[in-house]
């Protein structure tokens, strides 16, 4: 019994003091990278408080470049050379359907722009569509309309968190999106994929994308409505650090 | 008496006496054989002797209404171990937004430390071992909810590592308290963490491991051979555990390949992807009933037995399902049911005269 009681404890102790000193060191130092973010970027649970869960974890929104209000849609287009450079092996021949070939994941780093060209680009974009289909007197195909309502979802409560980039290569992204209140180098998972129209990658998910909100930080959000009933707003000063693990530094309320 | 017993080979010796006291009676009925009062006496003197030191040093049933409390003792721990750990994780949930980091991390660190001497000793005061298995889920279960929980607090990047943790302390607690529910659970998180490692080689994330079933070959075949390396005779059912629980991930993954070819790892037509496989299933199932019935290990040949009929069903499923009335297939079933049966049987017969041919 001895040998396992030594075992036992080493395995237990040796475990959590490796794991959390990995979470020190994440934390120690400069963050790499500091956004303040929005109840926009930022997905509080409704009645969490009522739930039998009494943790309360914040989603991070984002989008991928070129995607539009179809929130679903995060295919990121690249040309053979970049689809390569992320390790993948060449598709031969385009897919016919989803069940040819089974991709599987890979993760690699992604560039998140807040509140960038790509947010503004896109909101000029949708403004412009707005605008020439008022003008056309309801000409445009019912697909592609674009109420009123949409736009200003898009201006005041959509995510403005983009993924603007991605690489394997987390210095070369860090070299290119130097800002680091506007950009941030985060791991994530993309499956690639083949069409007619060339290579992609499907941008799934960010590796981290749940932010536990620690005890000093809860209270003020014990203060806010349900979202659909929200007028309060919120802004949260998110950092990564030396891991590209994310933390919440600070949270703001304000109408 | 013999150091080689361990709880199952006393039970069987106990078994067999208690067998043998009722056949010499009825041989003694039967006018066939009748012992001396003088042989009767010696033999159940050393019987009971027997019997006494082996409930002294396991765990066994000396009759058959043992045999049943025993069976009741075991659902109950097993529930009763289900829900605690269950309650271990749902308390936790209950309370752990409401408390800072410090006293988060603290009762995380000393729930399992804390379980796990109480297993210890609660392990070294019972013969029987029910509460100390009890006491050792708890602790798994506090363990696995140790590095869950660190990680959902601070935000950490998952990691396959973590199934390797929870292997080696699932294998530490099994051998400790001879707790198989542990052991599989440590044999499902080390072919886990073994395939999620293959798959990362091969350039795949690891929690996609089960996107490539051919992952699963390796870690399947490693554990279904430990027991032929390592020695499990002084732990319950612990060689009958390592190779049904690797029989069945290794067929599982044959059953889900010889249906969606795509999730191969091989390049290729789907479809004869799925024919190499629905080939090799069959071939493997046979020879693992072979294997079976040559090294007399029954949990084999049910379990190829088993995949075998998956096996073919799945075809016939394939080949008739779409087209024929469903009346005609299911009878077409009991068909081929009724003819595995006539097979078995005369496989059987066959055996049996061998034997008496050996006899």
């Amino acid at each position: 019994m001895k040998h396992y009681l030594i075992a036992g404890l080493t395995l237990l102790f040796l475990t959590n003091a490796v794991a959390l000193s990995g979470v020190v060191y994440n934390r120690s130092g400069e963050p790499l990278f500091e956004l303040m973010l929005s109840e926009r970027e930022l997905t509080v649970p409704n009645y969490w408080a009522r739930s039998e869960n009494s943790g309360l974890s914040l989603r991070l929104n984002w989008r991928v470049k070129g995607q539009g209000e179809n929130k679903w849609y995060r295919d990121f287009h690249l040309s053979k050379e970049k689809f390569l450079s992320l390790g993948f092996d060449d598709i031969e021949k385009p897919a016919q359907s989803n069940w040819e070939r089974f991709e599987t994941e890979k993760v690699v780093y992604l560039a998140l722009e807040l509140n960038g060209p790509t947010y503004q680009s896109a909101l000029n974009k949708m403004r412009q569509a707005y605008k020439n289909q008022t003008s056309l007197n309801g000409s445009t195909k019912d697909r592609d309309v674009i109420t009123k309502a949409q736009l200003d979802n898009f201006k005041f409560k959509s995510s403005r968190l983009y993924v603007v980039d991605l690489s394997d290569d987390f210095d070369s992204l860090a070299d290119k999106y130097s800002d680091s209140s506007m950009y941030a180098i985060v791991k994530g998972l993309v499956k690639p994929y083949r069409l007619e129209s060339g290579y992609g990658v499907s941008v799934n998910t960010l590796l981290v994308s749940n932010l536990s909100v620690p005890l000093e930080l809860r209270s003020q959000f014990e203060m806010l409505e349900p979202s659909y009933e929200r007028k309060n707003k919120f802004n949260a000063l998110i950092s990564w650090g030396q891991r590209l693990e994310p933390w919440i530094a600070s949270v703001e309320l304000h109408e | 008496m013999d150091q080689n017993y361990n709880k199952n080979s006393a039970q069987d010796r106990i078994d067999q006496i208690n067998a043998f006291e009722r056949e010499v009676n009825q041989l003694d009925a039967d006018g066939v054989l009748s012992l001396s009062a003088g042989q009767k006496e010696s033999v159940s003197a050393h019987h009971q002797s027997l019997i006494k030191q082996l409930a002294e040093s396991f765990d066994v049933d000396i009759s058959h209404s043992d045999k049943q409390f025993s069976l009741g003792m075991r659902i109950a721990s097993f529930l009763g171990a289900l829900a605690l750990a269950a309650s271990v994780f749902f308390l936790f949930y209950q309370f752990w937004g409401l408390l800072g980091h410090f006293t988060q991390v603290s009762i995380l660190v000393l729930a399992p430390v804390l379980t796990f001497i109480a297993t210890l000793v609660i392990a070294s005061k019972e013969s029987t071992g029910y509460f100390s298995k009890l006491a050792a889920l708890i602790s798994f279960a506090c363990f696995v909810l140790n590095l869950t929980m660190l990680g959902q607090i601070f935000n950490i990047t998952p990691s396959d590592n973590a199934f390797l943790i929870w292997a080696a302390y699932g294998f530490l607690l099994a051998y400790a308290c001879d707790a198989r529910l542990l052991l599989v659970a440590a044999i499902l998180s080390i072919q886990s963490f073994i395939a999620m490692r293959m798959g990362t080689w091969s350039g795949m994330y690891w929690l996609s491991f089960g996107e490539r079933p051919e992952n699963f070959f390796l870690p399947s075949i490693l554990l279904f051979l430990v027991p032929v390396v390592i020695s499990q005779r002084r732990f319950t059912n612990f060689e009958q555990i390592y190779r049904v629980f690797s029989l069945i991930i290794f067929f599982l993954s044959i059953l889900v390949l010889s249906n969606v070819g795509q999730l191969s790892r091989f390049a290729g037509d789907p479809d004869f992807i799925e024919g190499v496989y629905q080939s090799l299933g069959f071939a493997f199932s046979a020879g693992v009933v072979w294997l079976g019935i040559k090294l007399h290990w029954g949990e084999v040949v049910n379990t190829g037995n088993v995949f075998f009929v998956l096996f073919l069903y799945t075809k016939m499923f394939d080949w008739w399902w779409e087209w024929m009335p469903k009346y005609l297939f299911f009878f077409l079933i009991g068909l081929v049911a009724i003819l595995a049966l006539v097979v078995l049987r005369r496989l059987r017969g066959n055996q049996e005269q061998r034997m008496e041919g050996v006899a």
